[in-house]
């Protein structure tokens, strides 16, 4: 059986790395006593897969986890998991599966929030970016800049009495929503602070367009049996 | 930039964002406020066992919270002062000048300048003189407190020896002071009649009093944390510890811990057990160590493991058993673990300088292990060596070499091809509480003769890869190791040029020590020569339970090229078990 967790990544979780996420996982599992399905070989490790890595320092509420385990009960294992979770990892949703859904091939966008100073005098400059064909962005890895087009990664901008909410690509291709904000701001004249920035929504492509993980894992679920009736 | 801000632009973050998984609660009434200080990096200094004793030990008292802070790495720490923050605790994110206590743990001498580097990024004077009540108490503890001259200075006390139950009463005499508002002196004066506490201001060189070390007298019942802290990141050590036992009845003449670790006290293996199985599910590490001086020589390791083994198998835990002798090495104890790489430590390439040293192991031992290892399909073997040992010759040298053709020629008898030995050799280094206190050390041109000459002949070895240890560090933390009061200033000095992180390679300046003992015209040889037996050494008004009388007799044994047996085999009368009931005493 398959269970997908949906969890919260925030506080002093946000500076895990995505690696350093995978021993949390493991060790809260085994704190659990949760039954969880282990791989063949020389080093067998529990088979879960972690969804698509979040930057470091970047808060989220719609972070997923696969497990393979001999529990059942998707809801049951949230619990058991919750009870000795990490402040700032706990689940939120617990979805029970067949077959791995494969999250981390199939995520293609996620929507943030961060907060702005100064970006609803330049509002209507700000939101057409989503409309732009190209809009060219510096892009500065370890001292070099190179100049990338990120049109079409950008799928949606609106600005909020004291937010900017972005959706972006995010998973085989990613754009950076610290990075791209940043970016908007220096580019319009206002502030981010990026200290505050939040995930709370992630999609994957169905049928050319974006459906929000949740519904997509929730058409996946096993169907609870309802008692048969003659 | 606030300190959250400061977290998004710096390397590894969760160094310092705290939060860890069974942190205690920090929100409790309290009037004493504890921050244990590690002069290193969070991966380093969350690998220590003391600190996690330590810190849940006093994180358990009424009225009591206790919190961490390590050395910051070069990044954060030019933010934090790019930015006019002082260095904060990782729990409360109090500034440690905040706090009523500032508990320094020195696990060795290569950290004196980590302790600056912390004391100045929290703003806090460096002399305990210039301190007045307005700043926390600065302690000190861990294995260096052994010989706490070189850094007497920056101190208001140590605790010297085993910190857990010493520690609970110190605070407990804080808090009655605090509340009675007597001034730092008078508290002082108070603790130095605790067991285990030295007060440089009250105890000089002038006017010299015996510390005699503290000593947990219950072992098997004593407090041991088992909901232990969860590191946020990958550290040096990242494991589950449980302790077997203290002590070692080993007696090797260059091993500081083998002296002051001692009596020897065992834990049973039913309270082992117990603990391991409280570990598995309250912190759900995949590893548990089973750690002391010398795990083979645990008396009730075999029962221990046919309890253990199950219980790890279902679990999908893994057992290790570090520091297994060579000769305690059977093929029960290897089906445990992993079958990556096995360290052993000979110490010394021929069966004359073993004697010397007392490393209790024979080339047959030797052979037997090895033999039963290289069985159980184990192909890759490290062989830890050390130079520059007493009486120590060229030929002495030599026999390394041999011992490594040997294993080398075992190996192929039970495998083909894939081999891979490596020799580390270090320097020996004279430390104070061993019979060897008073050896010297040989100088840096003589260390790298030897070394090359080493190099030379097992490069003609196939299949072997050589280290060793850097000389000038190992010249330093010689110096340090018999250091007296007047180092504190070489601290100050060197630090104040720019050394830190000395245990790091990366970050270690041979030049600036250099220039600064020139300048303060520091005799290294005084240090680092041969030390008169007539005189008592600046270490000595520590009183460790090992008497003087029987460090003599043992130097005198070693020249002898005599053996001690292992403690086991009859009570040598070392004087440790008068300081707390030694269970090798008892067992007779």
């Amino acid at each position: 059986m398959i269970v997908v967790l949906k969890y919260n990544k925030c506080g002093s979780m946000k500076y895990i790395s995505h690696i350093d996420l995978l021993r949390h996982f493991t060790r809260a599992f085994r704190r659990a006593g949760l039954a969880i399905e282990y791989s063949e070989g020389f080093n067998p490790h529990m088979l879960i897969n972690l969804g698509t890595p979040l930057p470091l320092g970047i808060s989220s509420s719609a972070e997923y986890i696969t497990v393979r385990t001999v529990e059942a009960d998707g809801k049951t294992f949230m619990e058991k998991y919750n009870a000795v979770a990490p402040a700032g990892l706990e689940a939120t949703k617990a979805f029970t599966l067949e077959s791995n859904p494969n999250l981390a091939g199939r995520t293609v966008a996620a929507d943030y929030a961060v907060k702005q100073v100064g970006a609803e005098k330049v509002r209507r400059e700000v939101e057409s970016v989503v409309n732009l064909l190209s809009l060219e962005m510096p892009i500065t890895k370890k001292g070099e800049t190179t100049v990338k087009d990120v049109a079409p990664m950008v799928n949606g901008v609106k600005v909020y009495p004291d937010s900017l909410n972005v959706c972006l690509a995010a998973g085989n291709t990613t754009l950076r929503p610290d990075r791209f904000t940043e970016f908007l701001a220096e580019k319009y004249g206002f502030t981010v602070k990026t200290a505050e920035l939040w995930k709370y929504e992630q999609y994957v492509r169905e049928g050319g367009v974006l459906l929000e993980t949740d519904l997509y894992l929730e058409r996946l679920s096993v169907k609870e049996e309802k008692g048969s009736e003659i | 930039m606030t300190q959250d801000e400061i977290l998004l632009k710096v390397e590894k973050p969760a160094r310092y964002s705290g939060g860890e998984y069974n942190t205690p609660d920090m929100e409790k009434e309290c009037d004493v406020r504890f921050c244990i200080c590690m002069p290193d990096l969070y991966e380093v200094g969350m690998s220590n066992l003391g600190l996690k004793l330590l810190y849940h030990v006093l994180n358990r008292e009424e009225g009591t919270v206790c919190e961490r802070c390590f050395a910051p790495a070069l990044d954060f720490r030019a933010l934090l002062k790019e930015n006019g923050l002082p260095l904060m605790s990782l729990e409360t994110k109090r500034p440690l000048k905040d706090f009523d206590i500032l508990g320094f743990s020195v696990q060795y001498e290569m950290l004196y300048t980590g302790i600056l580097y912390v004391l100045d990024s929290a703003e806090i004077p460096f002399y305990a003189k210039d301190r007045d009540e307005r700043y926390p108490l600065i302690v000190g503890g861990g294995p260096s407190a052994i010989n706490p001259e070189p850094i007497a200075d920056f101190f208001d006390l140590f605790m010297v020896g085993e910190g857990e139950d010493m520690i609970v009463e110190l605070t407990a005499l804080f808090r009655v002071c605090k509340k009675k508002g007597l001034s730092r002196r008078e508290f002082l004066k108070k603790a130095e009649k605790i067991e285990g506490i030295y007060v440089p201001c009250l105890n000089t060189p002038a006017r010299r009093k015996t510390v005699k070390k503290a000593v947990v007298r219950d072992f098997e019942h004593c407090f041991y944390p088992t909901a232990q802290l969860m590191p946020t990141l990958e550290v040096v050590h990242d494991r589950a510890m449980v302790e077997l036992f203290r002590g070692c009845q080993n007696g090797c003449r260059f091993c500081q811990a083998g002296y002051y670790y001692r009596p020897i006290r065992y834990r049973s293996e039913e309270t082992v057990e117990k603990l391991c199985k409280d570990l598995i599910r309250e912190t759900g590490f995949d590893e548990i160590s089973l750690g002391s001086l010398s795990t083979g020589d645990y008396p009730y390791l075999e029962k221990l493991l046919a309890r253990l083994t199950p219980i790890a198998k279902e679990a999908h835990v893994n057992l290790a058993l570090p520091s297994l002798r060579l000769s305690s090495f059977k093929k029960e104890y290897a089906e445990n673990s992993r079958k990556s790489s096995l360290t052993f430590a000979p110490e010394a390439g021929t069966q004359r300088l073993r004697n010397v040293i007392n490393k209790n192991v024979t080339e047959e031992e030797i052979r037997e292990g090895l033999s039963a290892a290289f069985d159980q399909g184990y192909r890759s073997v490290k062989l830890y060596f050390m130079l520059g040992l007493p009486t120590e010759t060229d030929e002495d040298l030599m026999g390394i070499v041999e011992l490594v053709r040997n294993i080398r020629r075992l190996y192929f008898e039970h495998h083909k091809g894939g081999i891979n030995i490596t020799v580390s050799c270090s320097v020996f280094i004279p430390k104070p509480g061993t019979p060897f206190q008073w050896e010297e050390q040989i100088d840096i041109p003589e260390m790298r003769r030897r070394q090359f000459l080493l190099k030379d002949e097992l490069r003609k070895v196939k299949g072997v890869s050589f280290h060793y240890h850097d000389r000038e560090t190992s010249e330093l933390e010689a110096i340090f190791a018999r250091g007296d009061r007047a180092l504190s200033a070489l601290i100050e000095l060197a630090y104040r040029k720019g050394a830190m992180f000395d245990s790091w390679t990366e970050h270690f300046h041979y030049e600036i020590w250099d220039e600064a003992m020139n300048e303060l015209g520091i005799d290294r040889r005084k240090y680092l020569g041969a030390q008169p037996l007539d005189k008592p050494l600046p270490w000595e008004f520590i009183d460790i339970g090992v008497t003087r009388d029987y460090l003599l007799r043992e130097r005198e044994k070693a020249y002898r090229a005599e053996c001690t047996t292992g403690c086991d085999k009859g009570c040598k009368g070392c004087g440790a078990a008068l300081f707390a009931p030694c269970d090798e005493v008892k067992k007779k």
